[in-house]
């Protein structure tokens, strides 16, 4: 049996139509009320779980495989083994503030993101040393009321960035999402594991 | 204060049968490597930092640092074999040794993630032995200690240090592409690993590395894998060399033994065959190890081959089948004044212990609580209480 950590909401829902279409029977999990923890058959069961805990579920070995945004990897540095990518692209981590804002303009910028290390590693790239500020929620909000120069932050369709009158200065990348693993699992459960992989992922490495 | 006071995360007071349990598989160990030759070998929990540097220890083996009154950086150790090669090293020790050890190692981990920080290991090193059988040693202790200890057959996965430099070597790149590509495949992250290769995809090996990632798995997995594939010389070499010793080693024990020629060597100073081992339910390796035939030339004038494994005894200690049976102890209580006589009652009696309660009450109170018999020893007889307030034996 293998037990996947899925991300609730929108990479549930991502996901349930995927698996159906590998042949899993997915009514429990679209039937699933308030439980977290959803047996679909003998062979795989579902924990619903917070994208930026996928990980510890998967590393402590109670959860052997998970399904997760990129952004959550990039940004925790996760050691879990990366299998492949169930969609691609969805989202993108941008850069955007107001329209009155320059990316290379003296002195050391503020930058209000959910995202420190991506943010950090961007900057650096660029040459550019930034304060940054942790913003859990409504990241758009800093550059609006003066608590930071700009934003990283990510975007599907702009359509919130838009309508608070922000501009995308930068696109830092996409973000996929990712079907994870534990490495000893997999060595224990190699067979399963790789033929989940190979019907959930796009890209899967056959 | 009081409230201020914790442990450091990570980190854990062995209580609850564990510790005897641990005490117990220590000592089984110990007495098992005793009777087969082996010397113990205790290095000091702190070293230099220097000791460690040259070995760039992965970010799973963070060190607890601190500073000596030198000012000079001492670590906890988070490894055994490097400080056993130190202490050969600095103490000019000759010839082949067979070492085993039983001790602590400490990894500074990240917070808040469910790592243990502090893991007990037991394992031997084998000093000044180049041939196979140093590996086979350590194959038949490891399947000794799993039939003895383990209720589910141990799976033990081969590897060798230099398969990865043997396959690149034929793709010809600089050392920053393949430090790049080789982390990727090694952490696994498969699609940073895909966007790598795509560029040879024009080279002859482009069908090996597409497989790479998979090459983990039973012999037989492993050969269905590379049907359609040529493997570059050097590399079908060493897997010729994996695929020999685990048809060697395979009737020591019931899984079929595994072969992964897509992961990092355990250690930067492994030289040549590795091996680890897992059991079915635990998300762990409990028993890892290879050979290290340059590490000794970091610490004295000429190397010397070695081989050594080292066992996880914090898993072992969850995974053991014997349940530890309390012993049953009888307290013996007595006024200060028959103290000569509880004592003499104590020496000539297995299991009695003198009761350090202050008054009778609460020699009876601790003997109810523990299940245990109670002798109070009085001037003119002796009386034996047994059990929860039980009847005074006469």
């Amino acid at each position: 049996m293998i037990r996947i950590a899925l991300t609730k909401g929108r990479v549930e829902e991502q996901v349930i139509p995927r698996l159906e279409s590998i042949g899993f029977d997915m009514i429990p999990l679209r039937d699933k009320k308030r439980k977290l923890v959803i047996p679909i058959n003998e062979e795989l069961e579902i924990i619903l779980v917070k994208g930026s805990d996928v990980s510890t579920y998967v590393m402590n070995g109670v959860a052997d495989m998970g399904i997760v945004g990129s952004d959550v990897l990039v940004e925790e540095n996760s050691p879990v083994c990366e299998l492949g990518n169930i969609t691609r692209g969805q989202c993108r981590f941008i850069l955007a503030s107001t329209q009155d804002y320059t990316i290379n303009r003296t002195g050391r910028q503020r930058i209000g993101t959910k995202y420190p290390r991506v943010t950090q590693e961007y900057f650096w790239r660029r040459g550019q040393d930034v304060e940054i500020i942790k913003i859990n929620g409504s990241v758009e909000l800093a550059p609006l009321i003066g608590l930071a120069d700009a934003i990283v932050d990510i975007t599907e369709t702009g359509t919130t960035l838009r309508e608070n009158h922000l501009v995308i200065y930068d696109e830092l990348g996409s973000i996929d999402t990712r079907l994870v693993a534990n490495p000893v699992a997999l060595k224990q459960k190699r067979k399963a594991m790789l033929t989940l992989a190979d019907g959930l992922c796009i890209d899967s490495y056959i | 204060m009081k409230g201020s006071i914790r442990l450091p995360s990570g980190l854990q007071d062995v209580t609850n049968g564990l510790a005897e349990r641990k005490e117990r598989i220590c000592r089984y160990v110990g007495k098992y490597l005793y009777q087969r030759g082996y010397r113990k070998v205790t290095t000091p929990m702190l070293e230099y930092k220097e000791v460690f540097t040259p070995f760039n220890l992965s970010s799973h083996q963070r060190f607890y640092e601190c500073h000596g009154r030198d000012q000079r950086t001492l670590v906890l150790r988070s490894d055994m074999t490097i400080p056993i090669a130190r202490a050969i090293g600095t103490n000019a020790w000759e010839g082949s040794q067979r070492l085993y050890y039983v001790g602590d190692v400490l990894i500074n981990e990240e917070e808040h993630q469910g790592k243990v920080n502090q893991i007990t290991q037991a394992g031997i090193e084998l000093i000044g032995y180049s041939s196979l059988k140093a590996e086979l040693e350590c194959m038949s202790i490891i399947a000794n200690w799993s039939e003895r200890l383990l209720p589910t057959p141990i799976c033990i996965e081969l590897g060798h240090a230099k398969v990865g430099d043997a396959i690149l070597e034929a793709l010809h790149l600089d050392k920053e592409d393949e430090a790049v590509l080789l982390g990727a495949l090694y952490s696994k992250k498969i699609p940073d690993y895909m966007n790598c290769i795509q560029q040879y995809q024009s080279s002859a090996l482009y069908p090996l590395l597409a497989k790479w990632p998979r090459l983990f798995g039973t012999v037989q997995e492993i050969q269905e894998e590379l049907s359609t594939i040529i493997l570059p010389v050097k590399a079908q070499h060493l897997l010729d060399e994996l695929y020999d010793f685990a048809q060697l080693i395979q009737p020591m024990f019931i899984e079929p033994i595994r072969i992964d020629m897509s992961t990092k060597a355990p250690q930067t100073y492994y030289t040549g065959l590795t091996c680890k081992g897992y059991v079915e339910g635990m998300a762990s390796y409990l028993v890892s190890g290879g050979r290290y035939d340059q590490l000794l030339g970091y610490f004295q004038e000429e190397s010397m081959p070695a081989m050594g494994i080292a066992f996880d005894i914090d898993c072992l200690s969850q995974l053991v089948k014997d349940e530890v049976v309390k012993p049953s102890i009888t307290y013996v209580y007595a006024e200060p004044k028959q103290l000569e006589e509880a004592y003499e009652l104590i020496g000539n009696n297995e299991g009695y212990s003198l009761s350090l309660g202050d008054t009778l009450e609460e020699a009876k109170a601790q003997a109810n609580r523990e299940k245990a018999e109670l002798i109070i020893v009085a001037t003119d007889r002796e009386r034996r209480l047994t059990g929860v307030d039980s009847e005074v034996i006469e």
